[in-house]
């Protein structure tokens, strides 16, 4: 297990080395989609590589030039480190417009960054219009040609449906990983558990199913890990990368995690394509009918709050610690109906705000043991 | 800084303050009977109300008008007693405040001001030109459980496209049918096509006087301040396809012209001509108006008061109210809003048409969609056009994120450089 952890753990670290190799070695292109859930299938069927563009860990400098500091941190960041050339190896970027930051960004990118390809789409808001998927679907085709003068390549129905088989592939085999870490609780650390998702982010999806198959395999030999820890659930960190400092503190004071609805996380996975729909139209309705429901999104099917509920007693969680990221506008408006449903269902939760950068250990450590004391 | 602080103000502005205070004290009697009105987050096409008598509040309004009678300090405190921490927007702050509180049992809470209260929501209703308006609607229809519609606003990246331009009108053409449908529904009652076509023919008339008097403000002096339309939007928002607003207008325009022929500026001493960028600060119209006018400064156009809210009467058609509504209100609302291309180009346009000195570009803290490219678009207008641009953060509707120094001394240096130049003298 530790091998394939290992190989993972290159990636997800240093992201941009893995990516400047893998692309002097292959020469092909790589398009960068800023979060959350774009289709990554049409740019794979491309045969370009589609990355999560992962946020930044520098402190930011040349980017507060451009963008007021109450904007969010992976806003803020992203353009940061693009603006000093860490990631010259993205060739295209891309956008579904998730949220007010990232379209701002995606602005910002083309106007600052001048990349060779920049497409930016709208994808509706409010998902329950009778006529989103049409538009949406439209949306991507016109994409799909973008994308094809881009890499030279026409992109098939035919290779388009391998590709989200492939992707739906990489989904269900996550989705073991996960079912592994909530049967036996600890068997995955939360260090371990991001470093899986993150490089799953990053890797051409064929490598990382190898991988994600070889981890399962030794998986099915462990022990069970942690007898009598609290049991948690994390929710929220949405576009940024939770920061794993906190994963560890939460293990440190005796807790365990057994799921979340992370970006970098399971709300990555989310649901599969329908292979029985046409491909745009099923990477649309895949969108538009979205698991864990996103607070992003007008009238979703389902209720986030509901959802985490669900969550913790499928995985017979004692508690939710919920990661805010600041200056996350939806994160911050969904939260009063979420914390609210917690208590209701009398399940403990507490909030911690995170910001780009350090994790302020000391006070984290204090609160989360101040948290598992009162529930134990 | 020196100088007269003496505006001229404008008569007309006396016959919107009656229009919108009898608007809100017939809101506040609809509380009263304990009847409810729509509730409308965002922009609406409040003629299809006027047109079905549906009464109706939109929150930013209530927002606008609570901060400017000092009641906002409950409202928020309630709201962030509520969950809603003090990043999120100030308007849904204020709003949701004012909501729970038009809930509360006044024999337990001590409410400080009950006179700014409002009617319970019949159903609510929203738009989202920005998507907090849809999240801060999804917050609020999981308080107040009544029927709702939303209509989807297409993100527009590519202006210049006329395909996409095009592919998004026509998206909330087809969703405005399905929204009558649904006001029908929650009235019992069908709409009068008719009395919605005379109703578009007043909104036509009054858009064409309105961009008539933006184009006036085109002279020097400038007859009429951005300051002056931002408190005087109400005929073309919550009142507009009233028939008294084409009267409105067309005073304004004599009034204006008035002006123009005897060159009366906005301002006795006009010597900086300014642009205004994102919302205004609406706790702060009469003192900002004042600080520039001592300085000689006259801000003449803006984003919030000539790019939105059917200003563009070319697009407006009477016959096809629908496709009016989805393109003259909605779409062409936005259009500028994420293209760093094509606001600087319409920025130097502006520029040149109304012989400007100098842009504010306003920063909101709690309005984050509109604060991207501010400092980018300041360094473009400055290269293409040679027009200073000065960044001033504050926040449209919570006082507590303006700071007082910081403004007045950005101001008066940003003045201190557009009097070098006038001089010739390198800054």
């Amino acid at each position: 297990m530790q091998e394939v952890l290992d190989k993972m753990f290159a990636v997800a670290d240093r992201p941009y080395d893995y990516l400047n190799r893998w692309k002097s070695e292959t020469n092909k292109k790589i398009i960068g989609c800023l979060p959350m859930y774009f289709p990554e299938e049409i740019i794979h069927a491309s045969g370009a590589l589609p990355i999560v563009v992962p946020e930044g860990e520098e402190p930011i400098s040349v980017g507060h030039s451009r963008v007021q500091n109450y904007i969010c941190g992976y806003a803020r960041s992203t353009l940061d480190i693009a603006l000093k050339g860490r990631l010259s190896f993205i060739d295209g970027w891309v956008s579904d417009d998730v949220c007010h930051s990232t379209r701002g960004l995606a602005m910002l990118i083309e106007w600052d960054v001048k990349p060779a390809f920049y497409r930016a789409i709208y994808f509706p808001q409010i998902v329950n219009v009778p006529y989103a998927r049409d538009y949406l679907t439209d949306q991507l085709k016109t994409f799909k040609g973008d994308l094809e003068k881009f890499t030279g390549k026409e992109i098939t129905g035919e290779l388009l449906g391998n590709s989200i088989h492939v992707y739906n592939k990489h989904r269900a085999l996550l989705r073991k990983v996960y079912d592994a870490r909530r049967s036996n609780p600890g068997v995955i650390s939360g260090r371990q558990m991001w470093a899986i998702v993150s490089s799953g982010m990053l890797m051409p999806k064929e490598k990382h199913i190898k991988l994600l198959e070889q981890l399962l395999e030794s998986l099915k030999a462990k022990k069970p890990a942690a007898a009598g820890k609290i049991k948690v659930v994390l929710s929220g960190s949405l576009c940024e990368s939770a920061p794993v400092q906190l994963f560890d503190l939460i293990e440190q004071i005796g807790a365990v995690i057994v799921d979340d609805d992370l970006y970098v996380g399971s709300r990555y996975v989310g649901k599969d394509v329908n292979p029985a729909l046409e491909p745009l139209e099923g990477l649309a309705d895949r969108f538009l009918t979205m698991a864990p429901p996103c607070p992003t999104r007008v009238n979703g099917e389902g209720d986030w709050a509901e959802y985490l509920v669900d969550m913790v007693r499928r995985a017979k969680a004692q508690a939710v610690i919920s990661i805010m990221a600041k200056y996350c506008e939806p994160h911050a408006m969904a939260y009063p109906s979420v914390v609210r449903m917690l208590k209701a269902t009398g399940i403990p939760e507490l909030t911690l705000e995170t910001e780009h950068g350090d994790v302020p250990r000391g006070q984290y450590r204090t609160r989360l043991e101040a948290f598992v004391e009162m529930i134990r | 800084m020196a100088g007269d602080t003496k505006m001229h103000k404008l008569e007309t502005t006396k016959m919107v303050n009656e229009w919108t205070n009898k608007y809100y004290d017939d809101l506040y009697q609809l509380r009263l009977q304990g009847k409810p009105a729509a509730w409308v987050i965002g922009q609406m096409p409040y003629e299809l109300f006027l047109a079905m008598d549906i009464p109706f509040l939109q929150w930013e309004n209530v927002a606008i008008r609570t901060v400017n009678r000092k009641g906002e300090g409950q409202f928020k405190k309630t709201s962030e007693a509520y969950g809603f921490n003090s990043d999120v927007c100030s308007y849904s702050r204020i709003a949701t405040g004012c909501a729970l509180l038009g809930e509360a049992d006044p024999s337990t809470t001590t409410i400080e001001r009950p006179d700014l209260l409002l009617p319970k929501p019949s159903f609510i209703t929203m738009s989202q030109p920005c998507p907090a308006m849809g999240y801060w609607f999804e917050a609020t229809r999981r308080i107040f459980k009544v029927p709702t519609f939303a209509i989807d606003l297409p993100t527009i990246y590519r202006p210049y496209d006329k395909d996409e331009v095009e592919k998004a009108v026509q998206y909330v053409e087809k969703q405005m049918l399905d929204y009558v449908h649904f006001l029908e529904e929650m009235t019992g009652r069908r709409m009068d096509w008719d009395r919605l076509k005379d109703i578009m023919k007043i909104i036509q008339k009054a858009a064409t006087l309105r961009k008539e008097i933006t184009d006036l403000n085109k002279n020097v002096p400038a007859p009429m301040s951005f300051f002056d339309a931002l408190i005087t939007l109400a005929p073309v928002n919550i009142l507009r396809g009233r028939p008294e607003t084409v009267e409105y207008f067309e005073k304004l325009k004599a009034e204006v012209e008035y002006r123009v022929a005897n060159k009366i500026g906005a301002i006795p001493n006009e010597r900086h001509r300014l642009y205004w960028d994102h919302i205004g600060v609406w706790y702060k119209v009469g003192e900002l108006a004042r600080r520039f006018a001592s300085y000689g400064a006259v801000v003449l156009i803006g984003y919030y008061t000539n790019s939105i809210l059917y200003h563009e009467p070319e697009y407006i058609n009477p016959d096809k109210p629908m496709r009016t509504i989805a393109e003259a209100l909605f779409i062409r609302m936005t259009l500028r809003n994420s293209s760093m291309p094509y606001k600087v180009d319409e920025l130097v346009r502006l520029a040149e048409e109304f012989k400007l000195d100098g842009l504010i570009m306003h920063s909101s803290r709690t309005c984050r969609p509109m604060d991207f490219g501010q400092p980018d678009v300041i360094e473009a207008v400055r290269q293409r056009s040679g027009v200073r641009g000065l960044l001033i953060e504050s926040d449209h509707c919570d006082p507590s994120y303006y700071d007082e120094n910081s403004v007045n001394s950005a101001l008066d240096s940003f003045f201190e450089l557009l009097e070098s130049d006038k001089k010739g003298v390198p800054a």
